[in-house]
């Protein structure tokens, strides 16, 4: 097993509050095993925002240098949590911002770095190939929508519906009110629904 | 494949789509190149970092030092030349009213006179005020032609012209 894995496993919630008041004295130990903590779950939420493996890798490094460098600024106001998914959020926005005129989507290296374990197939009937295969290409289908929709309305239904975030949480980490968060995911939802009206019902 | 699905009836919903996706979501577990690649930029922006603030610093007490020496000498030459033109003006000022003093023959005979005795004053002069305070009358005699210093607004039937002339007489 991984060493990253067993350093993952050790730290619980409880654990981080320790950690961040450690990292913020200067110990990159500590950070190091934060980052470790959300490292994975950052990735997967720049990676759903941007639909690039290497830029999302790319930025996810970014925010927790970012991060570290001015850990001395988080006043715990928000949760830990909060407030590195905000640095990260951001970034990516601007990211993308700034790439949008020649920003195209590749869904390079995406289905070799997912894990097929327990999935929860709902066309059971196929066997596992075939089901694979649909899947990905399902998915595919939805990065294509997702692309289509705005940087914000992406952002929120990637934290929201895939990575599970709540509204209040969501509201924090980009600077607007629930109203706004619970609006925009509508809205997003109604288009994406129109978007792959072929593939889902 | 997916061409298929179009007419099919066990299609799944968006939410199933999410849920899908969620438990497909890219690791970076595998990648342990990830963890160094962030130490080490972690470090080169905290070395480049430190540099930078190090570099700005002496690059803007370097500008500010170099800056402030003309701005010094500017500053000294502009104040001796002030005290040097108003000393000159003072002295000027001074001999004037010297020379105009000796032609008034009234205020040089009483300057002269020996009725009047002048007491120096020993207490240090700060002051102009103080000045016109150090020197003053220990006696004097008034006179009938005193009269002649009084002021000449004083001319009002209402007022004692000759009680008035001794209020104001120095």
């Amino acid at each position: 097993m991984d060493a990253s894995i067993d350093k993952r496993k050790l730290v619980t919630n409880c654990d981080i509050d320790d950690l961040v008041e450690s990292a913020i004295s200067g110990n990159f130990e500590a950070f190091d095993s934060i980052m470790v903590h959300y490292r994975d779950r950052l990735f997967g939420v720049i990676y759903n925002m941007t639909l690039n493996h290497s830029d999302a890798a790319d930025l996810t490094q970014e925010t927790f240098v970012k991060a570290f460098r001015s850990i001395s600024k988080f006043k715990r106001k928000s949760s830990f949590f909060t407030w590195i998914y905000r640095i990260g959020v951001n970034l990516t926005l601007t990211f993308l911002k700034k790439k949008r005129s020649k920003y195209f989507f590749s869904f390079d290296q995406f289905f070799g770095n997912t894990s097929n374990s327990d999935s929860q197939l709902f066309l059971s009937k196929e066997n596992s190939s075939v089901k694979n295969t649909l899947l990905n290409e399902l998915h595919e289908k939805l990065n294509e929508a997702l692309s289509k929709l705005s940087d914000k309305h992406r952002t929120i239904v990637v934290l929201y519906e895939i990575d599970g975030i709540s509204h209040k949480e969501i509201a924090e980490i980009m600077n607007c009110t629930e109203g706004t968060v619970r609006s925009r995911l509508h809205y997003a939802k109604l288009q994406l629904q129109s978007l792959l009206s072929d593939y889902v019902r | 494949m997916l061409d298929n699905m179009k007419n099919s009836t066990e299609k799944p919903t968006l939410e199933e789509l999410f849920d899908s996706k969620r438990l497909h979501q890219p690791s970076l577990s595998a990648s342990s190149k990830f963890d160094d690649d962030v130490k080490i930029r972690t470090l080169n922006s905290f070395h480049s970092y430190n540099s930078l603030t190090t570099n700005k610093y002496l690059i803007l007490f370097t500008v500010l030092f170099f800056s402030c020496i003309p701005f010094y000498y500017f500053l000294l030459s502009d104040v001796s030349v002030s005290n040097k033109s108003v000393i000159t003006y003072t002295e000027q000022k001074s001999s004037i009213l010297v020379e105009e003093s000796s032609q008034n023959s009234k205020l040089s005979d009483d300057l002269s006179s020996s009725e009047f005795e002048y007491v120096e004053n020993s207490y240090l002069v700060s002051s102009s005020t103080d000045y016109e305070k150090s020197f003053a009358l220990k006696t004097m005699v008034l006179e009938n032609d005193t009269q002649l210093y009084t002021s000449i607004s004083l001319d009002d039937d209402t007022f004692n012209s000759q009680e008035m002339s001794h209020n104001h007489t120095f």
